[in-house]
């Protein structure tokens, strides 16, 4: 019998390597558009799901590890900047949302977060380059989170509703053997 | 579902005004074009555009090797080549009168089209 503590140590350990391999695998992707903050949003998918199955505790761990580890594997400290500004906005307005709204809303909650997230990155790049005119690209920003925040926030539904079938199964799994 | 309807309103104005903001941006054109190139906080050229007869490059030089090659053509500027590793000021390709930048994040690498004095919309976003 495993201890409650350790069981939860482990998922969320299991969670942050997942979130990590997504983080760096997008990295590669190339983006059709040149504009800088441009991305999928993946590794968003695994904060959401931490944030709703086990709350904010634990999915700001999940996110800080990740960023922390993610800039040690693909960035530099700037990329870390915009990393953490970017995803501790994120973190916050999706949890304050998570409060107010119901988990059915969970596409508003990620297209949110996606847009908080391309927002805390502007306002790194005014702080670090020193100029506004970083702000000219919001509103390419707004429009890609919006749709990116959709599809991820869909695919973190996806995964929560089929989770405890997935996990129940592996249990049996390990009792049989 | 009161709720649902009020997020997807919320979702389409926030659509709506990315797409009627980006079309802003890529469609608004400043009087001059006077290109100013900058190294995080510090302006290091300043080129009317305008005057430029023969095309050449600048190289300028950063912190732990990076280093960014600007084209200057006549009435355009572009970022040629970067050591940065997503390469998107590259690929933002040639500015002439627009008000969106080339900017080089990884870099500190900003040019930009001088938006003072007359403008053809009077309206300052910022």
């Amino acid at each position: 019998m495993m201890s409650k503590s350790i069981k939860h140590l482990v998922t969320l350990a299991l969670f942050t390597a997942m979130a990590l391999t997504i983080f760096v695998v997008e990295a590669q992707i190339p983006v059709p558009v040149p504009i800088p903050g441009v991305k999928l949003g993946l590794a968003n998918v695994i904060t959401m799901i931490v944030l709703v199955q086990y709350g904010a505790r634990d999915a700001v761990t999940v996110l800080l590890l990740r960023i922390l580890l993610g800039s040690f594997f693909t960035g530099t400290i700037t990329s870390l900047l915009y990393s953490l500004c970017g995803g501790l906005l994120c973190f916050a307005g999706m949890t304050l949302l998570c409060r107010l709204l119901n988990r059915k809303h969970l596409w508003f909650i990620s297209l949110m977060g996606a847009v908080l997230h391309n927002i805390g990155q502007i306002l790194a790049a005014m702080a670090i380059m020193q100029t506004t005119q970083v702000l000219w690209y919001l509103p390419f920003l707004l429009l890609t989170g919006a749709v990116t925040g959709i599809f991820t926030g869909i695919a973190a539904d996806r995964v929560i509703r089929y989770l405890p079938a997935v996990t129940a199964q592996a249990r049996k799994k390990v009792r049989s053997k | 579902m009161k709720r649902t309807v009020i997020l997807i309103v919320i979702t389409v104005l926030l659509l709506g005004g990315g797409i009627a903001g980006s079309w802003y941006v890529l469609h608004r054109q400043l009087p001059q074009k006077i290109a100013e190139i900058y190294q995080g906080d510090t302006m290091l050229y300043e080129i009317d555009l305008s005057q430029v007869e023969e095309p050449y490059t600048i190289t300028i030089d950063g912190e732990n090797g990076a280093q960014n090659i600007i084209r200057v053509e006549p009435g355009a500027i572009s970022m040629e080549s970067a050591t940065c590793p997503d390469g998107l000021c590259v690929q933002q390709g040639t500015i002439s009168d627009g008000v969106l930048p080339i900017i080089c994040l990884p870099n500190h690498i900003r040019i930009s089209i001088r938006s003072d004095g007359e403008e053809s919309y009077d309206v300052q976003v910022y």
